[in-house]
């Protein structure tokens, strides 16, 4: 009786795992270091109180692609315990109110990444120095994003305090370049509430496979992968 | 060494069975929602054929999209329609005159002042004189997105509607009653050399359809009306009732 109870156990089991592709990326949530909904390379720094900016120096990619997947992007992020969150970067692939690019363009996004505007027209220059900044603070424009040449305005967006500094390379799906695919190298500074700029002097990185993240210091890293 | 007694030999045995029976119910259940997922999907991903063959639009983009835009965030839950999404399909239309025509040259000029490698495509979305030359329809984007259940359709409905208006597009429900959402905008300055965009979200039980049509300065409604009624109306024969 207890080897027919095993292979039925077995069978359920088989059955489950053969499941697993059919039902939803949600099978794919072991071993993802954010969420099991999209691919990413993650560097969090710390968090404090008179955070206003996060912002980071990279290279635009010189080559990239979205072959087969929805998108890529690189991004730096503020936000706070309350549910208030500020991504800014770029991305190639498909978006919100432009549906598809094959260009560089800046993008935010607002609420837990949901509220997504991309930059129309504002295409970065491919292979350049680059600025990559999310600024939250109170007074008229100052909540902005500012990417290469580009600056993009939200509109006041209150966020509490404490802020947290946080960085986020994304794809969508394997086939598509992360960071260039070779790789991309990033400097971050978060911004005090007395407009100066410090380097983080910390963070802690993961990335799902076959993405990759290599610390070179406090303050900096190499993401890529394809 | 303990043996198992008879009865729970038989209850082990009537939940390991009942287990398989309900996995195989759930496996039975799920195949048939793919199938009908995969079904709405692939007959979606030709709805606009006609456009290609008749009015001289060359594919861009023809893609599955596994998951759903950005959606998350560090130490939140994603808001329901990226956990309720199960797959989705996009298939983009680049007008010909935009492929081959006389301001392919300026286009991939832009493209090479931007240092971008120069493809079988040019930049998209388009602009500069290609969309100042061509008042009409430019770009189609056709995305269709299954979720498991109404709960994801309402959640995306909701996210899109307060995105735009956050983006200070135009956000309103549209005359005809089978579009749920109707947005309208510009991509960039409203300044005859960026398009101009017109999206439609139809909704199913379980599914929605995006209409995405770019475009030069006469872009309307009116243009794009046999377009929409197409699809809407495969939409709803693959996907099923609103």
């Amino acid at each position: 009786m207890r080897g027919s109870i095993r292979i039925l156990i077995a069978v359920v089991l088989a059955m489950a795992t053969s499941l697993s592709p059919a039902i939803s990326r949600g099978a794919l949530a072991a071993g993802q270091c954010f969420d099991q909904f999209n691919w990413h390379a993650v560097a969090a720094s710390g968090y404090a109180n008179n955070v206003v900016g996060t912002a980071a120096w990279t290279t635009s990619w010189s080559s990239w692609s979205v072959p087969s997947g929805a998108f890529s992007n690189v991004a730096v992020w503020i936000y706070d315990d309350s549910g208030h969150y500020l991504e800014g970067g770029f991305y190639s692939g498909a978006g919100s109110n432009v549906p598809w690019t094959n260009g560089m363009l800046p993008y935010y996004t607002l609420n837990n990444g949901t509220t997504q505007f991309n930059g129309a027209g504002d295409y970065l220059t491919a292979n350049a120095s680059t600025w990559i900044e999310a600024h939250d603070w109170t007074g008229p424009y100052s909540t902005y994003v500012h990417v290469q040449s580009f600056y993009l305005y939200p509109g006041t967006y209150t966020m509490l305090t404490p802020r947290h500094n946080y960085f986020q390379g994304e794809t969508s799906n394997t086939s598509a370049w992360m960071g260039g695919g070779s790789g991309e190298t990033f400097s971050a500074l978060w911004e005090d509430n007395g407009s100066s700029w410090h380097y983080w002097g910390f963070h802690n990185d993961c990335a799902d496979s076959p993405y990759w993240i290599n610390s070179l210091g406090s303050d900096s890293w190499t993401i890529g992968g394809y | 060494m303990k043996h198992a007694s008879p009865v729970r030999v038989v209850i082990v045995s009537a939940l390991t069975i009942g287990l398989l029976a309900a996995t195989v119910a759930a496996f039975e259940a799920l195949s048939v929602r793919s199938d009908a997922t995969l079904a709405c999907l692939s007959h979606t991903s030709l709805l606009m054929s006609e456009v290609a063959e008749i009015d001289g639009f060359a594919i861009d983009v023809d893609k599955d999209l596994p998951v759903i835009d950005r959606g998350s965030a560090p130490g939140e839950q994603p808001p329901a329609y990226v956990a309720d999404y199960q797959s989705g399909h996009i298939t983009g239309y680049l007008s010909a005159v935009a492929i081959h025509g006389p301001d392919r040259a300026e286009l991939d000029a832009v493209a090479s002042s931007l240092s971008y490698p120069i493809g079988r495509l040019p930049l998209v979305p388009l602009e500069g004189p290609i969309v100042e030359h061509n008042q009409g329809l430019l770009e189609v984007y056709v995305t269709v997105r299954a979720f498991k259940s109404e709960t994801g359709v309402r959640s995306w409905l909701s996210s899109k509607s307060a995105a735009f208006a956050q983006s200070h597009y135009a956000v309103a429900p549209s005359p005809d009653k089978r579009i749920a959402l109707a947005i309208t905008g510009s991509l960039g300055p409203d300044d005859g050399l960026h398009e101009h965009i017109l999206i439609y979200e139809v909704t199913s039980a379980s599914s929605v359809l995006e209409l995405a049509y770019q475009g030069g300065s006469g872009l309307s409604e009116t243009i794009v009306a046999p377009e929409t009624d197409t699809a809407i109306q495969r939409f709803g024969q693959a996907c099923g009732p609103e």
